[in-house]
């Protein structure tokens, strides 16, 4: 079960709003490759993971991503926040204002709204960390063109940390593949399923 | 220390603990890993406690601690200094 601590993991306090940033960033709330489809995908990966310790990381990493959730959100709230809907409207918020007004509401940059196809849970072992080191890649990327565009310190500050922590999570995956690997026949890695076969 | 100090040191030690964790995860007979994470995580109680004793509760049950039920007016974490 989850306990909740009502602070950030890393602190933000933008003072200029900028809503078309925010029209980027929520890509990292909503879209494909961002913090609540990792969470997800982690948090449900894990339930099919015999090895034990490999579902804990999963679980380890799925709750960081659910903090970063929570970032993210911050970072899109405290950009909008305050402005009028004209100034939405100019910044390419508009048909997402008319929708959501002010609030937060997941969602890719482009439009499309969160949905379980953006991430998979496979129940093989191999399959799911592969899938899960991706992700961390995609994350990284997407990170780096916030980066191009984010012209303001108070944003890059947190969205730079959580680049950052892409790129720790994927060498964890890395070693979490590594300790299954360790446990299958080196001659033949797909000779069963350790998820599923008896 | 002014809140904002305090609690972004909190932030830090938090963050100790939490990297340190994820690296225990793959790494659980790192014995220098481990000792840092005890400390780590030693100086991030005192440091959540001291918190919370001077400005409110950081989890729900920590507002035991104080005389009424303090978790309600806590600010969110999105509120920001604006």
């Amino acid at each position: 079960m989850w306990v909740y601590e009502r602070k950030l993991q890393y602190p933000i306090n933008i003072t200029r709003p900028n809503p078309a940033m925010a029209k980027f960033i929520m890509s990292q709330y909503g879209g494909p490759d961002g913090e609540i489809a990792a969470s997800m995908r982690y948090l449900s990966q894990r339930y099919s993971m015999d090895n034990r310790r490999v579902a804990g990381l999963l679980t380890d990493i799925g709750t960081e991503e659910l903090a970063h959730m929570e970032m993210i959100a911050t970072i899109v709230r405290q950009l909008t926040k305050g402005c009028s809907a004209e100034e939405l409207k100019e910044s390419g918020l508009g048909a997402y204002y008319i929708d959501h007004t002010g609030a937060i509401w997941p969602q890719a940059a482009g439009g499309i709204p969160f949905n379980a196809c953006e991430f998979q849970s496979k129940g093989d072992p191999i399959t799911d960390l592969f899938e899960d080191l991706a992700a961390e890649q995609k994350a990284r990327t997407t990170y780096d063109n916030i980066l191009r565009l984010v012209k303001d310190p108070e944003v890059a500050d947190p969205i730079k940390f959580l680049r950052q922590r892409e790129v720790t999570h994927f060498q964890r995956f890395g070693e979490a593949l590594r300790m299954v690997q360790e446990q299958l026949d080196c001659k033949n890695y797909y000779a069963f399923n350790p998820s599923f076969d008896k | 220390m002014n809140r904002m100090q305090m609690l972004e040191w909190v932030q830090m030690l938090c963050f100790c603990v939490v990297d340190m964790q994820l690296y225990l995860d793959t790494h659980p007979d790192d014995e220098e890993a481990f000792c840092y994470f005890k400390e780590a995580v030693e100086m991030y109680e005192k440091a959540k406690m001291k918190f919370e004793e001077n400005y409110g509760p950081l989890v729900a049950t920590s507002a035991a601690m104080h005389g009424q039920w303090t978790w309600a007016d806590m600010p969110l974490p999105w509120e920001g200094v604006r």
